[in-house]
């Protein structure tokens, strides 16, 4: 959830902690990280128009 | 001072009817929405300095459009805290009872490849089209018109908690049907 919002507004100090903690941890976190990211280029191309024809 | 012709702007009507389509997701309303906007601009087509594009000229007025558009239905349908369409459910199942994934997501390889993939695109677009309907409105808000937290929460009259709750539901149900019908069968 933490990193869904990181998207909106930035993290305090102890929430950055405990979310790069977490991240170390945790695989699918990590992938869902990376994918939020993705979701977020996906969204603003297709807007754009720059999708493969 | 070169003015822009109708030719010229009916050349943007495509893509901001696409623009228009992601955000309100009902085609007549962005017809009527795109019409306004391509109307506003040929009425006020000598206060178009050149400083910025016209496509960057025409997507302001379309965005302020489209911002009266949602004003609009909001106030015929208001946003509830709690109301997604049943979202809630099927999202809570994604998570165990401590908070964390039921099922870890895998990793998606190079993702960025299925961008050049017109077929990824279909299904994007399928994805994209499965959120409910006020779930989208949000996340497109957001994500399309990148407006900020604030004006968000002004403009449907919601807190950022219940904010934040949307557009993390949004983004679980993107993902979620992203991996199951592309990026399926990749490593854990």
């Amino acid at each position: 959830m933490l990193l869904s919002q990181a998207q909106e507004r930035p993290l305090g100090r102890a929430e950055r902690w405990s979310v790069q903690v977490h991240l170390f941890l945790c695989n699918g976190c990590r992938n869902f990280r990376t994918q939020l990211e993705f979701l977020r280029a996906a969204v603003r191309r297709y807007r754009d128009g720059g999708e493969a024809r | 001072m070169n003015e822009l012709s109708d030719q010229d702007l009916q050349r943007y009507r495509p893509y901001l009817l696409r623009y228009a389509l992601l955000q309100l997701r009902n085609p007549d309303l962005a017809e009527d929405v795109v019409q306004e906007t391509l109307l506003a601009a040929l009425e006020g087509r000598a206060r178009f300095s050149g400083n910025s594009s016209p496509k960057t000229w025409l997507t302001g007025i379309l965005k302020h459009k489209i911002i009266d558009a949602i004003r609009k239905k909001s106030r015929e349908q208001p946003l509830a805290a709690g109301d997604d369409g049943g979202d809630a459910e099927t999202v809570d199942t994604l998570f165990k009872g401590d908070g964390h994934w039921q099922q870890m997501p895998a990793t998606w390889g190079n993702p960025a490849q299925a961008l050049e993939d017109r077929k990824f695109w279909e299904i994007f677009e399928l994805c994209s089209r499965l959120m409910p309907e006020r779930t989208a409105r949000v996340f497109m808000l957001r994500e399309v018109m990148e407006l900020t937290t604030e004006e968000i929460c002004q403009e449907l009259a919601i807190t950022p908690t219940n904010l934040w709750v949307i557009l993390h539901r949004a983004r679980l149900s993107l993902r979620e049907c992203l991996e199951i019908k592309w990026f399926g069968g990749a490593k854990r």
